[in-house]
């Protein structure tokens, strides 16, 4: 990797690599000192900190290259590998009307039912914290906000679920290797608890995970989980190099943990990614603060499921492979079988099947 | 209708005495308006404001080791109270606060021995006989400079500064930290807040606006995202991350929502003149504190609550991040603040009556009096009003500013500055 260190070289990310992202510097090549002139600018925006790769992306050819929203300009020259971002440009428009489209049915209906309200705002939520993530600079402001928000469904989620004796399993894909944006279920993963398509499949991959009554509290993934940390901890890297000019001793300035703790995931390019942390936190600056401290899991945001989130954020949830209509229906199948099983707490599978797909043909785009 | 972003305006403050109006835009640009003398002569023309000086107060910077452009913006503005003929103020962008001093010239020396009327020197074995150079009135030049850099003291972004009542610190606010300047010393500053956790991801609260009691030099407010706002005291302790008054209202369960944090967030918070009330701007309302009582304000005030059933499509496209400001008139009876549409709205705390205007060219002809505007939520529309569905969001009233003892205000629309005048009879 040929760390290029002292220069505290995480300045400048110009060049996506499977280092880039999350604080991390990609070593000597990095051009910490920009180009004169016209380049000052240039380089800023390529020099934006892009999410490290952390599952191949199988998408279809042809989506195209990504502007991702939000970021201002030509920003993000994505490369293929990076699944966050991508095919952004084409379904730029799309997605906008989509969003437009859900939240003025979220404030307009009377009749959405009150977990699928939540979910989109969880949505929007953690769409926003990922675009943010892909900025140089996210608004702290604005990035605690939506922290705070997501921590507060994902507790109502957490409460509500410990009221259920049943394990309801969710559809949401199991914990494989390869992300599950994609994944082999496919459907149904806008929807919250109480959608299973193979309920028997499901329990069983999470059998293994041991007892736990909601899968949504598991952390199949926790790539979006660990967004909003990151977010956090990216800020805290990014701004205070520089503390204060007159100090109050901050007494917090611990050296970092031995990597050791922190490389804990089960994805290869995670650990990769945690690996990077691990090797940049000990060429942290010794007077700053409190920078990448602490990458072990955190146990704020363990339990938020995010495998629905991991692929395409900025687009509308995003696609499998397989038809729209398709997943549609499957999803609508599904229901009759979570009934069963359900409690009252799931009342989304009583719903207004119609007003459901309605919902769900915005969700799916087609 | 095309304009540059730079034009935008970002910040409006009248001087102590109201006598000039400054406003930042986005470009870093600072543009002084001074008001007219009034003449005997022209009765109606009451002082008006016309451009008084221009200059360019802060650059785009780009911070190298960070990789980051700093913006260019004027996030704030405070004049310093007028101690000798010229003005002094202060103008903060994200980073960087400056203080300008803007004087005028309006006299020149003419006469010099060594030198002709164009600069060029004499040969000094041509010249005769010596005069004493005179000064002769010239055309008015204002200028403005640079006095003082407060620079690299901000980690975060600055959303606020405040001019202390000793008139020798004043104090600068970002998202975590706030710091304590001497205006003479520029290379230090001393931090008296800091909110920063030790692990950022314990991070749930930032700083949102700051101010300085208007009399007490010791005492000063902030506002945070969660909706509380702390009065501190400097002389209790050198780092004051203690509060002494803690101000917050208790959750309205019937009003929770998805987005009740969000809402919450203080975009503002001003002392009153007399320094007995602090006011706060969040998103829906304008509330009123007496300093004395911490567990609720004693006024509070709907701005725009038909918005409360559009939150998901307002957070969808951002605008409920939006940060307005508030003012107070001069006597404190009455507060104003900027809302959609071009709307703004003023209070009368007295009467408990309310206005709606309007800041647009349509409706302000010179002179003409502003009519008041309703927004009618649903159900029959009347003339004259304007649906919900209807308001343009991209048009907000962010930042307004009341002269301090007349009934004059300022209101950036966007790109725009309107000035209103109470019509005299």
């Amino acid at each position: 990797m040929g760390a290029g260190p002292a220069a505290g070289g995480r300045g400048a990310r110009s060049s996506p690599s499977p280092w880039a992202g999350r604080g991390v510097a990609c070593g000597g090549e990095e051009l910490r000192w920009p180009g004169p002139g016209g380049g000052g600018s240039r380089l800023l925006l390529e020099g934006v900190r892009v999410p490290a790769p952390l599952r191949e992306p199988a998408r279809p050819a042809g989506e195209g290259r990504a502007a991702c929203e939000g970021a201002g300009g030509p920003l993000a020259r994505s490369s293929s590998r990076f699944m966050l971002g991508r095919g952004l440009k084409r379904k730029l428009s799309d997605y906008e009307e989509n969003m437009a489209g859900l939240s003025s049915a979220f404030d307009s209906s009377r009749n959405l039912p009150y977990p699928l309200k939540r979910q989109l705002v969880l949505n929007m939520c953690l769409t926003k914290l990922q675009t943010y993530k892909m900025l140089v600079e996210p608004n702290l402001h604005r990035s605690v906000l939506i922290a705070n928000t997501v921590r507060q469904i994902q507790e109502e989620m957490r409460q509500e679920s410990s009221q259920q004796p049943i394990n309801v399993c969710n559809g949401i894909a199991p914990n494989p290797p390869s992300y599950p944006g994609i994944d082999s279920s496919g459907i149904s993963l806008h929807l919250p608890s109480g959608s299973s398509q193979q309920e028997s499949n499901c329990c069983n991959s999470w059998s293994a995970e041991g007892p736990i009554e909601n899968s949504l509290l598991m952390v199949s993934d926790d790539d979006m989980s660990s967004a909003i940390s990151s977010i956090l901890k990216d800020l805290d890297f990014m701004e205070d190099i520089s503390p204060p000019t007159s100090l109050v001793p901050a007494g917090d300035d611990e050296p970092p943990k031995s990597p050791e703790n922190t490389c804990l995931k089960l994805e290869d390019d995670r650990q990769d990614l945690k690996g990077a942390e691990c090797v940049f936190g000990s060429f942290e600056i010794s007077n700053s603060t409190s920078y990448l401290k602490d990458l072990a899991i955190d146990d704020i945001f363990e339990d938020i499921d995010t495998s629905m989130y991991d692929s395409d954020f900025c687009s509308p949830p995003l696609m499998a492979p397989r038809p729209p209509s398709a997943a549609t229906e499957e999803t609508l199948k599904t229901f009759p079988s979570c009934n069963s099983s359900s409690t009252n707490n799931i009342p989304i599978c009583r719903t207004d099947l119609s007003e459901l797909d309605h919902i769900m043909e915005i969700l799916v785009g087609s | 209708m095309a304009f540059p972003d730079s034009d935008i305006i970002s910040t409006v403050e009248f001087n102590h005495t109201g006598e000039l109006l400054a406003t930042g835009d986005k470009g870093g640009r600072v543009v002084i308006f001074q008001r007219e003398q009034e003449s005997k002569n022209q009765p109606h023309r009451r002082g008006e404001y016309n451009v008084y000086s221009t200059f360019q107060s802060h650059e785009p910077e780009f911070d190298y080791l960070k990789s980051l452009e700093i913006e260019e913006k004027i996030n704030k503005i405070r004049w310093l109270p007028q101690q000798n003929a010229a003005y002094f103020l202060l103008s903060t962008n994200d980073k960087t606060v400056k203080l300008w001093k803007v004087s005028e010239r309006d006299k020149r020396p003419e006469g010099y021995n060594l030198k002709d009327e164009d600069g060029r020197l004499r040969d000094p074995s041509m010249i005769t006989m010596l005069r004493v150079p005179v000064l002769r009135p010239m055309d008015l030049m204002v200028e403005a400079t640079p006095r003082r850099v407060f620079a690299n003291a901000h980690t975060y972004h600055i959303n606020s500064i405040s001019v202390n009542s000793d008139y020798e610190t004043y104090m600068s606010a970002d998202d975590l930290r706030i710091n304590l300047w001497n205006f003479e010393i520029t290379n230090q500053s001393f931090n008296i807040v800091d909110i920063k956790p030790a692990n950022m991801e314990e991070l749930t609260e930032v700083i949102t606006a700051a101010e300085f009691h208007p009399h007490h030099c010791n005492t000063f407010v902030y506002s945070s995202s969660k909706g509380t706002i702390r009065l501190c005291d400097m002389r209790a302790s050198a780092l004051c991350d203690r509060h002494s008054k803690f101000f917050e209202e208790p959750e309205d369960p019937s009003n929770r929502s998805f987005f009740s944090e969000i809402i919450s967030s203080i975009s503002d918070v001003k002392f009153s003149h007399s320094g007995r009330y602090i006011m706060t701007r969040d998103y829906l309302t304008v509330k009123v504190w007496d300093l004395n009582m911490e567990n609720r304000p004693i006024e509070t005030y709907q701005v725009h609550d038909y918005l409360r059933s559009k939150l998901c499509s307002l957070y969808e496209n951002d605008c409920i991040f939006d940060k307005f400001e508030c003012v107070w008139n001069g006597s404190d009876s009455v507060i104003m603040t900027g809302s959609y549409n071009n709307f703004f709205r003023m209070f009368d705390r007295n009467t408990k009556r309310d206005v709606t205007l309007e800041a647009s060219r349509e409706n302000s002809k010179p002179r003409a009096i502003l009519k008041p505007r309703k927004v009618c939520v649903g159900g029959k529309r009347r003339k004259d009003e304007i649906s919900v569905d209807s308001l343009d969001f991209s048009k907000k009233i962010l930042h307004t500013a009341w002269h301090p003892s007349e009934n004059i205000i300022a209101v950036a629309a966007t790109n725009n500055l309107y000035i209103f005048q109470d019509k005299v009879n």
